[in-house]
Parts: structure tokens; C-alpha cells; sequence
């Protein structure tokens, strides 16, 4: 793995709330690396930290304490418009309930990311029109989301998330709102894109969905209690 | 992101919510049509009067007897000391003058038949016709034959020949003033009426006549003076001023007996009206768009809120604070920008109803549609940014999590 480049560092990471006057300590000293091409899943029980962590993995985000550094930037010096230009050009997120435009056709969710990157009309038609059809509807390019399955609607979001090449692909639960075929569809297209060397984040509760990964990370009050490759994984809990 | 994005986010999204955007524009449209339809009557008004004051030629003065003081009744004797002879001396003594065209007015009862009317009867000197810019429609005007005959014969004015003879020829036929018989030797050519005044409702006589036969007088009520140019009329005031001064014995420390008025003041008088009107309709304009505005705001704010999520999931895939800002921003214009629009058509078109339903002039200066489209502009700016300022400033967290 020293041949290969480090994306993610996150050292002692502790991510405190204020709900009113109760303070809620999501993350209690998260550290974990993860290098580029990697395929990793999150798991935990629900407020287990985990969704927190991806929001910092994101760069929605910056933690109280400690230290992130994606891709050799520190996270937690940026402002929020200096985040946003990194998650535009450098993560792809997708989630749970899709979150597409509801107005926009898929053509036109999958050029968003790119609006705001600054890419010309033509290039943003183009490469929208190829992205849908890698991800299976080019016969769909016209059709709102409001008119697409959800299997459908999760894979425009995909398009829409890796639009810009980014670095490091993050998906919260992308499974959890569909039927277990379409679900197993999804989760090939990541395995096409890791394949193709992208770097994937999934947050997930659900075994069968974390085996798609290579690594398998725990997390349980707001701590990380588990880090294996899924080899090793099978060996712990499966048998 | 490019102000040609956010335009079509902002009008795609004004589209999704069409009542709603229609009603919030409803505000800026009132307020712009109002602007324009008010500025519409107060610069018509102007021109009206400006018209009536170059009706009576831009190089004349008018002397009138007695002090324009206001508050200050004249007195009897001081509306009487305008003489023949001061309108042969202003005639005689002043370089400036090239024309005198002394006058006496009065209304009295008029008779045709068994047609009767009342209108002003104006005693004049052949000079009239110049000095007061008229011209002669059919027959001839009032000589110097006339007046110095003190003949019976006179010359009507529009008004007077449709109310006393309707479609009858009225040349050559024989009318009473106050019972004395005139005979109608012609006719002036329309001049218009402003608003309440109706010029040709008049009847011109000789003033000899006027002065002896009919109003037993030896004063005359007004003198008409004649400049070569509009530029020598300051001139020709000041020597009007310093012989009536003399001829009048009037020392020093004493106020003139007599008003001298150029064509000048009255169209100060008449712009300075116009001004007062302008201030406050655009007053009561600027309070509508003020209401508009406040409207823009409100629903900009609930669209806002509504939208939280859509602006979460804008951030999540890389908008800026500026990006949101803008489009938001862009929105609010929009708005007022096609209230703005559809605001000067209206108002031009409510402007041209009133003017033809009172009989009003109307003029539509451009600038007043430049700035009523600028106003709009500046509301969507000032009560958009608010709105556009909460939008940009959301949690991406909080705002994906809204549902």
C-alpha cells in the first residue's frame, strides 16, 4: 500500500452538537486512513457516529477536534466556500433518498455538479448524455425523476455524484430505499466504478450490502471498534 | 456559476409557481404603472399650460392694472389708472415695444334671436390679433376705421358662434350685447380650451366702441406689449416699469399700481405647479412599491423555507454561498423585472384611458419608463437580498435533512 496514494487522514477526530443546551458527542477520537482506489464500508448501529463521520468525510463539515486532511488539504482550515469547491470538485456523494431535483430532467441533475464547477454547455450536455448512458439510461436522459424507479432515480444520482471525476465517492445507505434487485444493481455499478479505480465510502447497516467492499469499518458510540479487510471480516462474525 | 444559470434556474422555478409568482409580482405592477400613469398626467398637465402660455406668443408682456400682491384687495381707483394714453406712451416711448394692444373685458348677456348667451366681451385694437397671436377664420378683424367710427361691429370667438348660431352662417347677421345691436363682420380661428378655461368663448369689439358705448369707461383693464424677441423681453419690462413708474408719479419707496407679467413667469408658475404634483405622486407611487417590495420579500422568505432541501442538495454537489446567493437574488428580480414590464404597459395604457376619458393631455417621457424599470430593479435587489442571504447562509446538514 505505500505505492499508492494516501486520500484520506483522519487523526483523533471528535465531533461535539449542541442540541439546545445538551451537548451530543457524535465522534469521541475517530482515526482512520484510507488510500485512493479503496472500497470501504461503514458500518454501526444507528447514532453509532457514523453518518456524522461521512458529513466530515464529505467535507459537508469540520470536526471540533482533531485533524482531517483530505487529499493533503486540511479540512479544518477552509471556510465554507472553499469546502464547497472541494466537494464540487473532488466528492461525489449519494444518498438514501436520492435527492435529485425534483423539477430538473436527469440530463439536467447530472449537469448541476458541473454548473457549479464552472464546465461550458456543451462539454456539460455531452458528458451528462455519457455518464446516463454508463449507468445504463440513455433512453432516460429526458424523463424527471418523479417518472424513474427508484433503482433509476439512484443510478441518475450516481451519474450525477461521479460527473466531475471526483476523488473519493461517498454513499449513505444508497440501498436502503430500494428493493433488494435494484439495490444488488447499484451496488454493481460501484463495484464497476472501484474496478475503475474509484475510491467509494458506504455507509450502511446492512451486512450483506457491506460484503460488496473490501474493508469493513465499525463504528459504536461515536468510536471506531473495528477495522478489517473482508476477508478477515468473514472470519470474525460470518462463521 | 454564470448570471445565465441562475436566470434560468429562477425562471424555471417562477414557472413551477405560477399563481404564486403572479400575485407577488401583482405588488411591483401596481406600483410601476402607477409611476408611469402619474408622471403621464402631471408632464401632460405641464404641457398643456406650456401650450396655453405659447398660445399667446413668447415675447409679450402684460400690464395690469393694479398691484398682484397677494392679500391685498385692489382698491377701486388703482384698477383705473391704466389710461389710453399710457398704452400711446408705452407705444411712443419705449425702444423695446413694437406693438401695444390695450384691453377692457367684461362678461355680459348676448342675444341672437331667440338664442341668449354669456360670454366675455373684449374691447381691442386691430393690434390684438398679434400681440395676443389670434388669427382671423372667415370675414375681417376690427380696424382702424372701426375705432375711430366707434362702430357697432364685432368679431366672434368658436364657442360663442356655436352656442348663439349652431350650423347658421353667422357673418353679416346682427346681434345684441346688452341689448345694443352689433353686426358680426367675422370669425377667429379655433384656439382650444384648458381644462376650465375656454378661449373662444369671446367676443371681440372695437375698444373705442366698448370703452363708450357699452362699459361707459375711461380706464382700460390690461395692456398687451409686443418685444421683437422673446431675448429683449426683460428689456421691454424694465422700460414698460420705469415710464408707468413716471407717468404714474410714483416715488421711490412706493410699490408699483400696476403688475407687469411676461410669458416667461407664467411658464415658471406653470412648470412650478407641475413640480408640486410630480413630488407627490411619486410619493404616493413610491409608499405602492414600497408595499410591493415587502410582498417580494415575504414570499421570497417562504420560498426559501420551502426549498431548504433543494438548497441543501445545491451545496452538497458544490454550490457557494455566492451561487445561491445569486440565484435567489436573480429571482427576486425577475420578479419585479417582469412586474416592471407588464407594470409600464399597464400604466401607459391606463395613462392614454384617463387622458381620453377626461380629455387630458398625456405625454410619456422615456425617462420616466427608464426609471420606473429601474425602481423595480432596485426593489428585487434591496427586498430580494434578505431572503437570498438566509438561503445562502444554510447548513448544508441541516438543510439535506429538512424534509
Amino acid at each position: 500500500m505505500s505505492n499508492t496514494r494516501r486520500l484520506v487522514n483522519a487523526v483523533d477526530i471528535h465531533k461535539v452538537y449542541r442540541l439546545g443546551k445538551v451537548e451530543v458527542h457524535a465522534l469521541r477520537g475517530v482515526t482512520l486512513q484510507i488510500d485512493e482506489g479503496e472500497f470501504v464500508a461503514i458500518m454501526g448501529p444507528s447514532g453509532s457516529g457514523k453518518s456524522t463521520f461521512m458529513n466530515l468525510l464529505g467535507c459537508l463539515d469540520r470536526p471540533t477536534k482533531g485533524i482531517y486532511q483530505f487529499d493533503g488539504m486540511d479540512v479544518s482550515k477552509l471556510d465554507d466556500d472553499q469546502l464547497a469547491e472541494l466537494r464540487s470538485r473532488k466528492i461525489g456523494f449519494v444518498f438514501q433518498s436520492f435527492n435529485l431535483l425534483p423539477r430538473l430532467t436527469a440530463l439536467q441533475n447530472v449537469e448541476l455538479p458541473m454548473i457549479y464547477a464552472g464546465v461550458d454547455t456543451r462539454k456539460r450536455r455531452q458528458s451528462a448524455v455519457r455518464l446516463l448512458e454508463w449507468v445504463g439510461l440513455a433512453d432516460r436522459i429526458n424523463h424527471r425523476p418523479s417518472e424513474l424507479s427508484g433503482g433509476e432515480q439512484q443510478r441518475v444520482a450516481i451519474a450525477r455524484a461521479i460527473a466531475n471525476s471526483p476523488k473519493l465517492l461517498l454513499a449513505d445507505e444508497p440501498t436502503g430505499n430500494l428493493d433488494s434487485r435494484s439495490g444488488e444493481e447499484i451496488l454493481r455499478v460501484f463495484r464497476r466504478l472501484n474496478e475503475d479505480g474509484m475510491t467509494i465510502v458506504l455507509v450502511t447497516h446492512d451486512q450483506n450490502v457491506a460484503r460488496w467492499a473490501k474493508r469493513i469499518v465499525m463504528f459504536q458510540d461515536g468510536q471506531l471498534v473495528d477495522d478489517k479487510m473482508l476477508e478477515e471480516f468473514d472470519g470474525a462474525y460470518a462463521r | 456559476m454564470l448570471i445565465w444559470e441562475c436566470m434560468k434556474i429562477a425562471i424555471d422555478s417562477l414557472i413551477a409557481n405560477k399563481v404564486r409568482s403572479a400575485l407577488t409580482v401583482l405588488g411591483v405592477l401596481i406600483g410601476v404603472a402607477a409611476v408611469i400613469a402619474m408622471v403621464a398626467i402631471a408632464k401632460g398637465a405641464e404641457k398643456e399650460q406650456l401650450e396655453l402660455v405659447n398660445a399667446f406668443g413668447s415675447n409679450t408682456l402684460m400690464v395690469f392694472a393694479g398691484q398682484a400682491r397677494r392679500g391685498i384687495v385692489a382698491t377701486g381707483t388703482a384698477q383705473r389708472n391704466l389710461t389710453l394714453d399710457d398704452v400711446e406712451a408705452i407705444l411712443r416711448k419705449c425702444s423695446m415695444v413694437v406693438r401695444v394692444s390695450p384691453e377692457v373685458r367684461r362678461a355680459m348677456p348676448v342675444r341672437y334671436g331667440n338664442r341668449n348667451t354669456f360670454t366675455t366681451v373684449v374691447g381691442v385694437t386691430p393690434d390684438y390679433l398679434t400681440v395676443a397671436n389670434w388669427s382671423v377664420d372667415s370675414g375681417r378683424f376690427i380696424t382702424e376705421a372701426d375705432l375711430n367710427g366707434m362702430r357697432k361691429v364685432c368679431v366672434l370667438g368658436k364657442t360663442v358662434i356655436a352656442n348663439l348660431f349652431g350650423e347658421e352662417p353667422p357673418l353679416g347677421k346682427m346681434i345684441r350685447i346688452q341689448g345694443v345691436q352689433f353686426e358680426v363682420v367675422g370669425t377667429l380661428t379655433e384656439k382650444g380650451a384648458l381644462r376650465f378655461m375656454d378661449f373662444d368663448d369671446q367676443i371681440l369689439i372695437p375698444i373705442t366702441t366698448a370703452m363708450r358705448r357699452l362699459f361707459g369707461i375711461d380706464y382700460v383693464t390690461a395692456i398687451g406689449v409686443q418685444a421683437p424677441s422673446m431675448e429683449l423681453l426683460p428689456l421691454a419690462q424694465q422700460q414698460v416699469t420705469e415710464l408707468l413708474r413716471k407717468r404714474h408719479r410714483i416715488n421711490q419707496d412706493s410699490q408699483d399700481d400696476f403688475t407687469v407679467r411676461s410669458q416667461s413667469e407664467f411658464m415658471q408658475m406653470a412648470q412650478s405647479t407641475s413640480q408640486m404634483f410630480l413630488i407627490l405622486l411619486a410619493s404616493i407611487a413610491s409608499v405602492s412599491l414600497l408595499v410591493g417590495g415587502i410582498g417580494i420579500m415575504n414570499i421570497m422568505l417562504v420560498s426559501v423555507a420551502e426549498r431548504t432541501r433543494e438548497i441543501g442538495i445545491r451545496k452538497a454537489v458544490g454550490a457557494r454561498r455566492r451561487d445561491i446567493l445569486l440565484q435567489f437574488l436573480v429571482e427576486a428580480v425577475v420578479l419585479t423585472v417582469i412586474g416592471g414590464a407588464i407594470g409600464i404597459l399597464f400604466g401607459v395604457g391606463t395613462a392614454k384611458a384617463i387622458g381620453k376619458a377626461a380629455g387630458w393631455t398625456v405625454v410619456i417621457p422615456p425617462y420616466s419608463i427608464a426609471l420606473a424599470f429601474f425602481f423595480a430593479i432596485s426593489v428585487g435587489l434591496f427586498f430580494g437580498i434578505y431572503p437570498a442571504y438566509k438561503a445562502a447562509s444554510l447548513d448544508p446538514i441541516e438543510a439535506l435533512r429538512h424534509e
